[in-house]
């Protein structure tokens, strides 16, 4: 049955790529997602639950999840873990209090065995708001020297203005083929 | 005129006659002494009769008129001598002053001359220092042409040596050169053997290729005659074989061979001589060849030699140059440097002889010097032999005059002592006056005082008055600031209670809040024991409190137990919670197999599924999207299934709404 399964999905084309889309809320996740699937700026509320949707990039086919940040449901993100291809964790670079809280959430969920072979995106998000945090200040207060063993790129992004997701989304659709 | 005094004295203050009389007397008295002291004129009689003047004046009036006269008389009398005496002693006094300065002028003159002629020792050992100056100059400077004449005569050896050097090597060169001639000329002798050699082995070889041709045309013509001969021989013996054979014929051809015999003998013979001769010449022309290239070798070597010889000639000729002009150069340096030589020497002796004769000079004028200085000093000693008698003279005259000095300053003591008296007098009478006058003007202000005092009073008096009119005033308005400030005193009080009445109700409203609070912090800690009870693994089923009242749905043997706490806030946290369930639920439901199946450890995380409920799951999925197998049977499906329907249906229409 599995065999026959697996035979018939090898007919249908390669496995989607199962990416998730990670960070505290009102980072701006939901809207980069939609902003990568149908490249408009959507209006959101705040997600209590997910969004999961396919984007195809360069032939390539992504299914999209992107995981609420509130932190009640912060603890949930681990049951998505599994066969995960990539994790876009994006950042609000204007929120300079929460930075701190942010890194612990990152570096909490790298330690986790299901993402070992994950590759890593950061988005310092929001980079067109006045007097937000620059590309190496994100990178600094990330800790993200700190990261060994780990395929990893950082980007500045604006998800509204929709600067730097192409950059992102190439760099990561190329990582991707590349491991293949 | 004494006696007039001391009547009006008496008659002003009568107590002071008899201190006055007994000045007088004491004065007069040493008066006289003096005037006896000094003059041996002065009468005795008229001395007690002054002394018995005193004593008597009281008796009577009439005798003090005489003694007026006669003290008149002899005051006039001692007066004139006095002018007299006084006269001489200046004259005395005038005349000792004139020699005295006259001494004074001589011994300046005396200290003028000294400082002169201590200005021309001076100059003296002024010059004396130049000339001493000019002999250490002229020291130096002789040194200095001494050192530079050594110098020079130290390069002048120094090049003589060179040009004996230079001179040795030339002889040497010269020597080498001869013998290199010598040389030349011996070689020159060899060529002139060498070309002789070469011109025999020249002729030997000429000769030698003459014979070998000589005996080659032999050779050929002894040949062509054995040729002719053997054809011969043919020639017979075909003549024999074609003719019958002839007795002659053999002899014939017998001798004949017989000669050729000897021929060919012959010919041998020639042959071997030839051959041998040939040998010796070949020899010969070889050993003669080898010493030709010998000697060429030889000769060439000589011919080398000789060039190089001539070329060191030609160098160390080049070098004799050099030499010479090196030695002629400095033959004119060292002449030039002699010239210098005997110049700085001239010049040093002329310069030496300018400098002695300067010393002389100088010397000569230092004893004319010192000589003056010598007369100087004598007419120095004898000036001041003459000052110190003119010292001591003056010293007499001095001591002379200070004795008359000192009498006439005795008689002017005397003269002031009277002229004292009389001032005495004076001012007596003007203190009385006075006294007088002063307390006439005491008196005049005592009035103005009093009439000022009278006149202050009144003023005094008026602003008593006014200041009683203000007192009132002031009382009056004292009185009505009184009232007002009761007034004040008293709104005060009632200030003061109300605030009190606030600050209580004030303590009332902080011990209110302080009781919310902690009756609020009473309601988290309860809440927070009622969460966690609800949460203990003995309840793994926390969402059961989503069921509620329907207690009679649940199936599942995990439930243990439904809670139900009616009136219970709910927290936010809770109410996020339930809304994610609500959304991963739905999204499960509605999504495609390939999401759902990620989905499954979401969906048992939230409701804590047993791993077996999970794989339960997993494995109906896994049966949905397989066409073929059958419905994985787990006893508990049904009622799980119908535990999710149950609670779907009835709390998301609930809470969705709130």
């Amino acid at each position: 049955m599995g065999v026959l399964f697996s035979y018939f999905k090898s007919l249908i084309g390669a496995r989607e790529m199962r990416i998730l889309i990670l960070g505290l809320d009102g980072a701006g996740k939901t809207t980069i997602l939609y902003r990568l699937q149908v490249g408009e700026v959507v209006t959101t509320i705040p997600t209590i639950g997910f969004n999961v949707e396919q984007v195809t990039y360069k032939n390539l086919k992504f299914q999209v999840w992107d995981l609420g940040g509130q932190t009640s449901i912060r603890p949930y993100w681990r049951c998505y873990y599994s066969n995960t291809d990539a994790i876009i964790y994006v950042v609000d670079s204007a929120d300079k209090e929460r930075m701190g809280i942010s890194k612990d959430e990152l570096f909490h969920m790298l330690r986790e065995e299901e993402l070992a072979d994950a590759i890593l995106v950061v988005l310092a998000n929001k980079q067109d708001i006045p007097g937000c945090m620059s590309l190496k200040e994100v990178h600094q207060a990330l800790g993200l020297e700190a990261l060994k063993n780990r395929t990893f790129q950082i980007f500045k992004t604006s998800a509204t203005k929709g600067e730097g997701l192409d950059m992102a989304m190439e760099w990561l659709a190329n990582a991707l083929k590349n491991r293949k | 005129m004494f006696a007039s005094l001391k009547n009006k004295i008496r008659e002003e203050t009568g107590s002071d006659l008899s201190k006055l009389t007994a000045k007088i007397t004491s004065t007069t008295v040493q008066k006289i002494e003096s005037i006896r002291g000094r003059s041996h004129q002065g009468s005795t009689s008229s001395l007690n009769s002054i002394v018995s003047s005193d004593g008597v004046r009281e008796d009577g009036p009439v005798d003090s008129e005489e003694y007026r006269r006669r003290l008149a008389k002899i005051e006039s009398e001692f007066g004139r001598k006095l002018e007299q005496k006084e006269l001489e002693w200046r004259e005395i006094a005038n005349e000792k002053n004139r020699q005295l300065q006259t001494l004074e002028k001589e011994k300046d003159e005396a200290y003028r001359q000294i400082s002169n002629l201590k200005d021309s020792l001076k100059i003296a050992e002024e010059f004396k220092q130049k000339i001493i100056e000019h002999q250490e100059n002229n020291e130096q400077i002789g040194n200095l042409q001494n050192q530079e004449l050594s110098k020079v005569k130290q390069l002048v050896l120094l090049r003589e040596q060179e040009l004996a050097e230079k001179t040795t090597a030339l002889k040497d060169a010269n020597i080498q050169l001869e013998k290199l001639r010598n040389e030349v000329g011996r070689l020159r002798r060899q060529e002139e053997l060498l070309s002789d050699v070469q011109d025999d082995l020249e002729s030997l070889r000429h000769s030698s290729s003459r014979d070998l041709a000589h005996l080659a045309t032999q050779l050929a013509k002894s040949e062509q005659e054995r040729k002719y001969l053997s054809d011969l021989v043919v020639i017979l013996r075909q003549s024999a074989n074609d003719s019958s054979p002839d007795e002659t014929v053999a002899s014939e051809r017998r001798l004949l061979e017989q000669r050729l015999e000897e021929a060919h003998l012959h010919l041998a013979d020639i042959k071997t001589s030839w051959s041998d001769k040939i040998a010796s010449l070949e020899t010969q022309v070889g050993r003669l060849s080898r010493q030709a290239a010998e000697e060429g070798s030889e000769r060439r070597r000589a011919v080398q030699e000789k060039d190089k010889l001539l070329e060191k000639v030609k160098q160390l000729e080049a070098e004799l140059e050099c030499n010479r002009l090196d030695s002629t150069n400095k033959e004119t340096k060292i002449k030039r440097l002699t010239d210098d030589v005997n110049e700085l020497s001239a010049e040093l002796k002329s310069l030496r002889s300018d400098n002695e004769e300067e010393i002389t000079f100088l010397r000569t004028e230092l004893d004319n010097a010192k000589t003056e200085l010598k007369v100087v000093r004598k007419n120095l000693d004898n000036t001041e032999s003459e000052l110190d008698k003119t010292e001591d003279e003056r010293s007499k005259l001095k001591i002379s005059v200070d004795s008359e000095h000192l009498t006439n300053a005795s008689l002017r003591q005397i003269i002031t002592k009277l002229e004292k008296e009389l001032g005495e007098e004076k001012s007596n009478s003007l203190n009385v006056q006075k006294t007088l006058t002063r307390v006439t003007s005491e008196k005049n202000t005592a009035l103005l005082r009093n009439a000022e005092v009278s006149q202050q009073m009144e003023l005094v008096k008026q602003n008593m008055r006014r200041q009683e009119t203000d007192m009132n005033d002031m009382l009056s308005k004292l009185a009505h600031l009184e009232d007002e400030n009761n007034k004040l005193k008293e709104t005060k009080l009632i200030e003061q209670k109300l605030r009190n009445s606030i600050a209580e109700l004030e303590d009332q409203v902080l011990e209110k809040n302080k009781n919310i609070k902690m009756l609020q912090l009473r309601l988290a800690d309860m809440k927070k024991t009622l969460q966690q009870e609800l949460r203990t693994p003995g309840n793994p089923n926390y969402h059961t409190d989503l069921m509620e009242n329907n207690s009679a749905a649940v199936l599942t043997p995990t439930q243990v137990s439904t809670k139900n706490f009616p009136g219970m806030a709910r927290r936010d946290e809770d109410d996020v919670n339930f809304k994610y369930l609500k959304h991963v639920v739905l999204k499960f439901l509605t999504s495609r197999e390939y999401e759902a199946q990620h989905l499954i450890k979401a969906i048992s995380t939230l409701l804590k599924f047993t791993p077996e409920e999970e794989r339960l799951i997993q494995d109906t999925l896994d049966w949905k999207r397989s066409w073929f197998g059958s419905k994985p049977k787990y006893w508990g499906v049904q009622g799980l299934r119908a535990q999710l329907m149950v609670a779907l249906r009835l709390r998301v229409p609930l809470r969705g709404v709130g």
